[in-house]
């Protein structure tokens, strides 16, 4: 197991530097589209565009050899300098360490609620298929998996912030983490996310569960006269839950690092979502790298935990002769 | 943040939501009074964008200016009469407009312990930064100080001598509304030229040497969320005498400077959506944003909120290719009056940008005071839009195997002529006016295609040519103007480029030889000017006689008109809602000089 951790440990690494120095050759080759734009508006203003190009290249260390300026880049990424982001005046890594905490204050209890709610509503309808409940629950699913994030968001912040006025408009930065004030303005955001959440993973649920509700072990566990709440925990949703935590995972990253983008430009959050997609619209070269090798690395890092998650949850995966 | 919200439960009532409704323009009124619970008179505006840097050395994008604006004066300002209004200093040409004599005010005092503000730093910011060597700073003022001599003449009075005469330089963007920064500051970084530690010093980036020289001090960035200010009771302005300011300001102007900034917190919100802005706003959360064309009927009629359009000095134009890679039949001036004239621009105006914008003639606005309506030739307006005159003036004007078979224009192949039309993705009106375009070139034969692109490649693979001879080009005058016409092209091919807009630069227009010259360096279309336009615009730029640079002037924008280089399309306005409360703003261009005085009507 040990071993099999460390080999996995050194792949992630090799995989790492493999990312960097793609991501360094693609930059590498990709037009400097800062550089177009200030010479146009030189051109514009009447001055030289040569010798604003030339300012530039000099000051960026665009004119230095490639061998030099991919050792520089993967010297500053190794070592967390991870550049200045020209669009926030800020270290990179300043920039991801102020964003996040934005990101988790409606992310992690979105995350919390839709895996508590997805997975006993999907356990419920398995265990009651085809009845009503198992039809209610069905039809919720669908309307969160097929309703689009970003109108939602706007439909519940028009209704409930402008018509009804009962929340916010504006995301406040400066009220306390912990505060009515805070919970008030996230609510819609989790609400959003949260719906999104549950009823792809109360599909999951349901689907996963249903293999084993008819399963040999259960019926023998059931004429056993193993109670009911037993019965749901320790012999359907214990096996059911391995292929569910490689959901919960893609969950997490794909929360966090996806849907926030929509989220957060609807309502305003300056998270992880803001960020990367101001990045991407401001050309904000620096800044782009560090919000798309964040989540490769924590992709890499979450396939990781995950493949040791099923030997804990699985008796049976054993990975001693890899 | 401009509202505060209740902590008691609220009951869901079918009265409780109709109220809700109704009342929305109530909280919209109490938010743009500005009086919190804490007694904060707060003024928020919102907008899309984020500030990018405090670097004044580097910032040259409206937006960050306007956030530094709050925390530090500039140097002057300039009235929408034209009229130089000194905040730190004041200017004064010396007689002939080649030396100018700056005097600094002796009450302005840097923060973070750097002293009084003097001549020596202006000059030393100018002399080490602006005109260092190899721009070691990335000074975005490095081109307009270019052979520029500055002189410290005294303490507080600094000279500068300019090349050859130009009585517009006061109002050209070099010293007018210019920042310094401390040479104390500087000092370090100049002996390294150390640009990156410049640019990221905790002092720069945080504004910790603004000191008394703005109404505000900055209190927080949250980046990507907020910029917000809080009232500076030490602004220099507060402390002068009636008998300091100019002779122009009236009574109540000098007693509202004297009394500025009216506003406990004043914050920059950035909010990419447009839609929850818009709420916002009209909620009352947001006392400022600008409002799109499309979206100004949404708040007609409500009696919390103004919306007005300021005159905006930027110019939509439809570029004709003339390089080697467009089609050639656009180098006929007579081709291209044609296709202006098959084009109805008040359709345009009216209908696509829903009345808030003007047609434009020339590059210039006819609101400007060097516009001379006698001089120019109108297209596409009016009369002048006539597309069967546009396809008589086609047919004489085309090469001889171009005519016309039932309509359609037929090209030496045989086929339909077919035209590539560019445009930058993104901007909703941007796209209905190109495929409008597309339409009435089609009603004169000619078949359009779209190329929509984003506006980096735009630039990147449209408007940026390259000399295609094998000799080394003649003259080049940058990537967007690489050489004579005949052999330089741009990755792409087009023959029309729709949307992007240009500043016509109604206070200073000779700057605007930055394109309409054949080696101009944003002539990225490939014009070539039959008459000698070089020569009035040095006349422009280089006399004092008043009456002889408006001949020259209505000279250049008459064969501008006449010649169709481009197609001026439309002048769009810049679409501003206030809530009804805000007392200060006025529909006229230029009208943020005296931002600082404005204030909320008294309840």
């Amino acid at each position: 197991m040990a071993v099999y951790v460390l080999r996995r440990i050194v792949w992630a690494i090799v995989a790492a530097l493999l990312i960097l120095s793609l991501t360094f050759l693609l930059l590498y080759f990709t037009p400097e589209t800062q550089l177009t734009e200030l010479q146009f508006q030189a051109a514009q203003a009447g001055q030289d565009p040569n010798s604003v190009g030339d300012a530039y290249e000099r000051y960026h260390g665009l004119d230095q050899p490639i061998s030099v300026q991919y050792i520089e880049f993967m010297t500053n990424m190794v070592s967390l300098n991870w550049g200045w982001s020209e669009t926030r005046s800020q270290p990179v890594i300043t920039a991801m360490a102020e964003a996040i905490p934005y990101s988790m204050m409606y992310a992690v209890p979105s995350i919390f609620l839709s895996t508590i709610l997805g997975i006993a509503i999907g356990l419920y309808s398995a265990t009651h298929q085809y009845t009503r409940g198992d039809y209610a629950a069905t039809a919720f699913a669908f309307f969160g998996l097929s309703i689009p994030d970003f109108w939602f968001a706007i439909v519940l912040l028009v209704v409930f912030g402008g018509t009804l006025g009962w929340v916010p408009i504006l995301f406040d930065t400066s009220v306390a983490t912990v505060s009515y004030a805070n919970v008030k303005q996230l609510l819609l955001p989790v609400t959003v996310l949260t719906l999104t959440s549950v009823a792809s993973l109360m599909r999951y649920s349901r689907a996963e569960a249903l293999e084993y509700v008819e399963a040999a072990f259960v019926k023998t566990a059931t004429a056993k006269g193993v109670g009911e709440r037993r019965l749901l925990f320790r012999h359907i949703f214990r096996p059911a839950a391995v292929p569910l935590a490689t959901i919960l995972v893609g969950d997490l990253v794909g929360i966090v690092f996806v849907a926030s983008y929509l989220i957060e430009v609807v309502f305003g959050i300056p998270g992880l979502g803001t960020l990367s997609y101001r990045a991407i619209v401001n050309q904000d070269t620096a800044l782009v790298v560090g919000t798309v090798l964040v989540p490769a690395f924590l992709t890499i890092i979450g396939n990781l935990a995950q493949d040791i998650a099923y030997t804990m949850l699985d008796p049976r995966i054993d990975y001693s002769d890899r | 943040m401009g509202q505060e919200y209740s902590h008691e439960t609220v009951t869901v009532t079918r009265r409780r939501i109709l109220q809700g409704v109704a009342t929305a323009g109530l909280a919209g009124a109490a938010g743009c009074l500005g009086g919190d619970d804490d007694g904060t008179v707060r003024y928020t505006v919102a907008d899309s964008t984020d500030p990018e840097s405090m670097n004044v050395i580097q910032v040259a994008d409206d937006n960050t200016n306007a956030r530094l604006r709050l925390t530090m004066d500039g140097a002057y300002a300039i009235t929408p009469e034209l009229n130089l209004f000194p905040l730190w200093l004041d200017l004064e040409d010396s007689g002939d407009a080649t030396v100018f004599v700056a005097t600094l005010r002796d009450n302005l005092e840097w923060g973070a312990g750097y002293g009084q503000m003097t001549a020596e730093d202006w000059v030393y910011m100018i002399q080490e930064v602006h005109q260092g060597p190899d721009n070691w700073a990335l000074s975005a003022a490095a081109g307009n100080w270019d052979g520029i001599r500055v002189e410290a003449t005294g303490t507080l009075e600094f000279q500068i001598e300019l090349e050859e005469p130009n009585a517009d330089w006061p109002m050209e963007p070099t010293l007018w509304g210019a920042y310094c920064l401390p040479k104390g500051l500087l000092e370090p970084y100049v002996d390294d030229r150390d640009g990156d530690g410049l640019d990221q010093d905790e002092e720069i980036q945080e504004l910790a040497y603004t000191g008394n020289l703005g109404p505000y001090t900055l209190e927080r960035w949250e980046r990507g969320s907020e910029f917000v200010a809080t009232r500076n009771d030490s602004y220099y302005m507060r402390e002068l005498d009636a008998e300091e300011f100019p002779s122009f300001v009236t009574d109540e102007q000098i007693d509202a400077w004297q009394q500025s900034p009216n506003f406990d917190e004043f914050s920059w919100r950035s909010i990419d959506e447009q839609s929850t802005r818009l709420t916002a706003f009209e909620q009352g959360e947001v006392t400022e944003t600008t409002v799109p064309s499309n979206r100004v009927e949404r708040f007609e009629g409500n009696p919390d909120i103004d919306v007005t359009e300021v005159p905006f000095p930027y110019l939509r134009i439809l570029a004709y290719n003339q390089r080697m890679n467009g089609w050639a039949e656009l180098r006929t001036k007579g081709v291209r009056q044609a296709l202006s004239m098959a084009i109805d621009k008040t359709e345009i105006a009216e209908a696509i940008h829903r009345g808030y914008a003007e047609t434009a003639q020339t590059f210039q606005p006819a609101w400007s005071e060097w516009y001379d309506a006698a001089a120019v030739t109108e297209f596409g307006e009016g009369d002048s839009y006539d597309p069967a005159t546009a396809r008589t003036l086609l047919e004489d004007n085309l090469s001889a195997d171009y005519g016309y078979d039932d309509g359609t224009l037929v090209g030496p192949d045989g086929e339909q002529v077919t035209l590539t039309m560019a445009y930058a993705r993104g901007s909703e009106t941007v796209k209905t006016t190109a495929e409008f375009i597309g339409d009435e070139l089609a009603s004169i034969g000619i078949d359009v295609e779209f190329d929509d692109v984003t506006f980096d490649r735009l630039l990147q693979q449209y408007v940026r040519n390259e000399w295609q001879g094998d000799d080394d080009p003649p003259w080049s005058s940058g990537p967007n103007n690489a050489g004579p016409r005949e052999n330089t092209r741009s990755e792409m091919d087009w023959d029309l480029m729709y949307g992007n807009s240009f500043n016509t630069y109604p206070r200073t227009p000779a700057a605007i030889d930055a394109f309409w010259t054949e080696r101009a360096s944003a002539n990225y279309f490939g014009y070539v000017p039959d008459a000698d336009l070089a020569s009035r615009f040095h006349t422009v730029r280089t006399s004092t006689d008043r009456s002889k640079r408006a001949d020259a002037m209505a000279d250049i924008f008459g064969i501008l008109s006449e010649d169709q280089p481009v197609n001026f399309v439309v002048m769009t306005d810049n679409i501003v809602g206030y809530q009804h409360t805000v007392e200060g703003p006025e529909a006229v261009f230029g009208q943020e000089w005296d931002r600082h005085t404005w204030k909320f009507k008294k309840a």
